[in-house]
């Protein structure tokens, strides 16, 4: 068994008061400012403003853990506290940690959180916030991408592409359209569908139009990829082919386009360039394409 | 430390900028002019820049009262301002101003006066595009005198105001107000007119003016069993510029009517509309039991637009009360527009139900109803398509007409009801295995005439989780997902839009029957996960993950019997047109690694893969054509990336110091194989490949002088290479029927460096 530290034989002595949280002096008269400096960092954080009356203490989030505290005589290790948070820890199942918060913080954001895919996936509140550190830093809009890459790594290399929304910069973070606590919508998003979280910033692509083009009434997402592309304008693939995919009318819809006259010209070659592969191809002319409101915009040219 | 003006790609970023008291201020260089690099972080010029990062957290007093205060990149175009004060417990309120400029291309050249507005003209001296059939590449002399350089970038400012208060125990109220300013130019394909799929066009910079408004409110009760959440979010979305007017620059070529091309004609297209949008939503959540829950959401929203349309051309107008004729012009519009404004109007209807529980030892389930009602209410009319302002309208608008050039807009409706169960049973000791169920059944209702009046996808798959300990798990799942449906019928949606004088008369599409759109095509989905994390040791983890799909799409009933719409009977090959199949595959390892103490270290490389194929007919409008195989064509489009990031850091015990290095290194490369039957000869030439090559470094350090004053050094080089066959060596006149922009693909070296000082914590 551990000998007593200092501080443990003065807390036991009576002389310990609280450091930082209301009744945390069991806690403390081991883990103070030399044992363990991060811990109590907490009374930086919110969770350490004891004037708000829902502060918790060490035992609201970490349980009574007598035997912790006080450790059997024979054992040959200190047992741990009742509720630890570390990652597929023998102690505390995820969902028991998640429950520790969730006991104050199931409402707003969190009222989808039981069942929703990270809960599911055995996420824990723990695994992308630190409660202790003075600023957490998911909650921070410059570094949040940083804890999302954990799992999500397809999206981190994703803003490196040539076409990204400006998260590699941090001036979005990913729960400007994600809910990382779950949401009615798929792919856990903010709000209800894929076109209603893009229409955020994006309302002039609302309408409604006079003429609508159906996927982009659909769904953003047919066409583009919003994590990122190498293609201009986040595309999921290149114009003229991409929309060929779904336009094949005679003439110049069906044409096969190709490598033919692309500039520089080849030798022997002196046909001027098809405006459908060059520049936005075939957004030169329809470039409506999100929908139309002139009267004479159904084929998305006006 | 860290990298300068770039998120942190993994977690455990150096946080002391934001958890204290820190002002910064420094100055930064940069080598290099480049809006590629500028794009989003404001460096977009050779030359020096401030650096201003402000952070100021104070208590006040001991009652929980708080202020907050930051900005941050005060020195750059793109930075952020905010304020929040408030009382713990008890009410916030909060400001922000962000400015985000976007700086997109720098190169553009234009021969129109009146860049940045909505009206252009052409310059006093300029001939007109008219040599070869007003051709651009035969007008090169004539043009290049008058290009100029106009960049394209747009400001975004976004003004916040929050505030809340719990009124009462288990209450609070939280409103937020969002203003986003955009101001600046975007380019658009400015069109002539329709000449049989050989318009003229140029691409043109418009005037971007406009305000997005949101507002939410949101009222929240909570208790120990249930909670529940009712909001209110209004969007409103303003236009100052409804149009953008240009002089023609092209000559009058055949099927132009009156005097509508160079010098006299001007063209107009319609921008965005202003619109609003209101949603109301309410979600409760029962705690039924211990360890069982029931969620569920209503919601309500709104779309309205009602913008004034423009007029058919602005070089009409012959019926009384019309707009002003252009002088000079001729162009005849017979009929008035049927609605001065759309009143365009889309309900949504959602209504979510969860129900969630882990009341048993070893099993966890879930079941979720969703349905979603997508109400289109826009009133339908018919309206004439005038392919562009150098064309008359169709004499006579009515129904019964056989013209191509009369439409009516449809208004679509869809309602989707998606159900989904899933379950999880610990078969062996911290191992679950799982299996999920989900139907969607999306109705295209009939009023709308869709291709499909339904579809429905019916997904299964299966999961199991393994943790073994702390230092190791792992994850593998396999799920298909069939997509079928209703019958298919292109001809359904042409009837919709075309008038039945028109379908009567010529009973066939604009698209080949066989084609099948891939949003609504029938199809069979692959899709497998392996995920692994592995902890050797206690300074080691090492993550692996693969995702991997395909998707073939079947139709449905292509061809054959199934399509026989052209008279005399011809029946078209039993194949399918449009996209046929899609491959998708991200794969990573990725490790990080203490070395000693004060040493952090990482490492990842990804993989992906996005492709796609497609077949194709090139035809014209005669059965022949249409229904031949020989005629078919294909493309098979293939995006990888292979991206390599590595990272190191040490901070000794002291703490004096930190240093650190980051390099990724991004290589995308778009490939497009390109293939065609018999009678397309000559066959296609390859495209090449469009590739864009990052190579970013970043080197870091911070100094701790004294306990509050802390010197920052970064360098940064970022080299980029990109090739895009759409822009590369393609002049504004390099291309029939459109003036181009010049614009060429980003290339650019930059160095950065920066030097600061960080006063911390007063």
């Amino acid at each position: 068994a551990r000998a007593q530290a200092p501080a443990e034989k003065e807390a036991a002595a009576g002389k310990r008061g609280d450091l930082v949280l209301r009744g945390d002096a069991k806690c403390t008269r081991c883990h103070d400012e030399e044992d363990s400096p991060q811990v109590l960092q907490i009374g930086k954080t919110r969770h350490g403003v004891n004037a708000d009356q829902r502060t918790p203490t060490c035992v609201s989030c970490h349980g009574e853990s007598d035997r912790h505290i006080n450790k059997p005589a024979d054992a040959k290790e200190r047992p741990k506290p009742d509720r630890i948070f570390k990652r597929n820890n023998d102690v505390t199942p995820p969902e028991a940690q998640s429950e520790a918060c969730l006991g104050c913080h199931e409402a707003s954001a969190r009222i989808h959180w039981q069942g929703s895919a990270h809960d599911r996936g055995r996420v824990t509140c723990a695994n992308c916030h630190t409660v202790h550190a003075p600023r957490d830093q998911v909650l921070v809009k410059e570094t949040q991408a940083g804890v999302c890459f954990t799992c999500h790594k397809e999206q981190r290399a994703a803003i490196f592409r040539f076409s990204s929304h400006p998260l590699k910069s941090g001036w979005m973070a990913c729960s400007d359209c994600h809910a990382p606590h779950g949401s009615v919508a798929e792919h856990n998003l903010v709000r209800n569908t894929v076109n209603e979280t893009c229409y955020q910033c994006h309302a002039d692509k609302r309408g409604p139009f006079l003429w609508e083009h159906p996927p982009a009434r659909e769904d953003c997402t047919l066409c583009h990829n919003p994590h990122g592309s190498n293609v201009p304008q986040m595309l999921q693939a290149r114009p003229p082919y991409l929309c060929q995919q779904c336009h094949v009318a005679p003439f110049h819809p069906s044409t096969n386009y190709s490598g033919t006259n692309l500039p520089p010209i080849r030798p022997g070659v002196t046909a001027p360039g098809f405006d459908k592969m060059l520049g936005q191809q075939c957004m030169n002319c329809h470039s409506k394409v999100h929908g139309s409101n002139h009267p004479s915009g159904a084929r998305f040219t006006r | 430390a860290e990298p300068m003006l770039q998120v942190p790609l993994y977690r455990g970023a150096d946080m002391s900028r934001y958890d204290e008291n820190n002002v910064e201020l420094g100055v930064g260089f940069s080598t290099e002019s480049s809006f590629k690099f500028g794009e989003f972080n404001g460096i977009h010029d050779q030359g020096g820049f401030l650096i201003g990062n402000l952070n100021l957290r104070n208590r006040l007093g001991d009652d929980g009262r708080y202020l907050n205060a930051f900005g941050y990149n005060l020195g750059l175009p793109s930075r952020q301002l905010g304020v929040e004060y408030g009382k713990q417990g008890g009410y916030w309120i909060s400001a922000g101003y962000d400015m985000l400029t976007r700086y997109q291309f720098s190169d553009t050249l234009f021969i129109h006066n009146g860049l940045g507005g909505s009206v252009l003209t052409l310059p006093a001296g300029f001939a007109g595009i008219t040599a070869g059939t007003s051709q651009p590449p035969a007008n090169a002399a004539a043009i290049n005198p008058f290009l100029r350089t106009y960049e394209i970038k747009q400001d975004r400012d976004v003004f916040r105001l929050g505030g809340g208060f719990n009124f009462a125990p288990g209450w609070d109220l939280s409103v937020n107000y969002r203003q986003d300013d955009r101001d600046g130019s975007k380019l658009i394909g400015a069109v002539m007119g329709n000449t049989g799929g050989n318009p003229r066009a140029a691409i043109l910079p418009y005037d971007l003016n406009d305000r997005t408004q949101q507002v939410e409110a949101v009222v929240r009760w909570r208790s120990k069993t249930a909670q529940a959440n009712f909001s209110y979010w209004y969007s409103k979305y303003d236009n100052d510029v409804g149009s953008l007017t240009w002089q023609n620059p092209y000559g009058i070529i055949a099927g132009w009517a009156g005097n509508s091309g160079f010098n006299t004609g001007y063209g107009r297209l319609g921008l965005m509309p202003s619109n609003d949008f209101h949603q109301f939503a309410a979600t409760g959540a029962w705690n039924l039991a211990p360890k069982q829950r029931l969620t569920g959401t209503f919601s309500y929203s709104m779309m309205r637009q009602d913008d004034a349309f423009l007029p058919y051309t602005i070089n009409g107008p012959a019926f009384p009360g019309g707009p002003t004729q252009t002088p000079g012009t001729t162009l005849t519009v017979p009929n008035a527009l049927p609605r001065s404004s759309l009143d365009g109007k889309i309900d949504n209807t959602l209504l979510d139900l969860a129900y969630f529980t882990r009341a048993w030892d070893k099993v966890t389930l879930r079941a979720n109803y969703h349905y979603n009602k997508h109400n289109n209410k826009t009133p339908t009319a018919l309206y004439a398509y005038v392919g562009g302002d150098t064309s008359n309208q169709p004499p006579v608008a009515n129904d019964t007409i056989n013209s191509t050039q009369l439409r009516w807009n449809v208004a679509e409706s869809t309602t989707e009801n998606r159900f989904k169960v899933d379950g999880d049973y610990e078969i062996f000791r911290r191992t679950l295995l799982r299996g999920f169920y989900e139907y969607k059944h999306i109705s295209y209702e009939e009023e709308s005439e869709a291709l499909r009046s339904h579809t429905t996808n019916n997904l299964l798959g299966a999961e199991l989780r393994r943790i073994m300990s702390e230092e190791f798990t792992g994850t593998l799942r396999y799920a298909h997902d069939q997509r079928t449906g209703s019958d298919y019928s292109l001809t359904r949606a042409y009837r919709a839009t075309y008038t039945t004088g028109t379908t009567n008369a010529v009973p066939f599409p604009d698209n080949v029957p066989t084609l099948r759109h891939f949003f609504l095509a029938d199809y069979d989905k692959d899709m497998i996960r392996a995920i692994g994390s592995i902890t050797p040791m206690e300074r080691v983890t090492i993550d692996l993950r693969a995702d991997w799909y395909k998707v073939k799409y079947k139709g449905p009933d292509c061809g054959g019997p199934n399509d026989q719409v052209l008279a005399p009977a011809n029946i078209f090959p039993a194949e399918c047109l449009g996209r046929t199949q899609g491959d998708g595959a991200s794969y990573t390892i990725d490790g990080s690694f203490v070395p000693a103490d004060g040493w952090n270290a990482f490492a990842f490389y990804t993989y992906s893969l996005f492709s796609t194929d497609q077949l194709s007919r090139n035809i014209n409008n005669t059965a022949a054509q249409q229904i031949s195989a020989a005629r078919d064509w294909s493309a098979s489009l293939k995006y990888t990336d292979n991206t390599v990031g590595l990272g190191v850091r040490y901070q000794p015990d002291n703490k004096k110091y930190d240093v650190g290095a980051q390099y990724v290194f991004s290589d995308g490369t778009g490939k497009y194989g390109l293939g065609a039957a018999s009678a397309l000869v000559p066959g296609p030439l390859p495209v090449p490949d469009t590739q864009a090559r990052l190579h970013s470094l970043q080197l870091f350090a911070k100094y701790r002088y004294s306990k509050n004053v802390a010197l920052r050094f970064n360098y940064w080089f970022e080299k980029y290479r990109t090739d895009d066959w759409a822009y590369d060596n393609a002049t504004p006149t390099s291309s029939n029927n459109v003036l181009l922009t010049g614009h060429q693909s980003p290339q650019y070296d930059a160095h950065i460096f920066g030097i600061s000082i960080a006063y911390t914590n007063w």
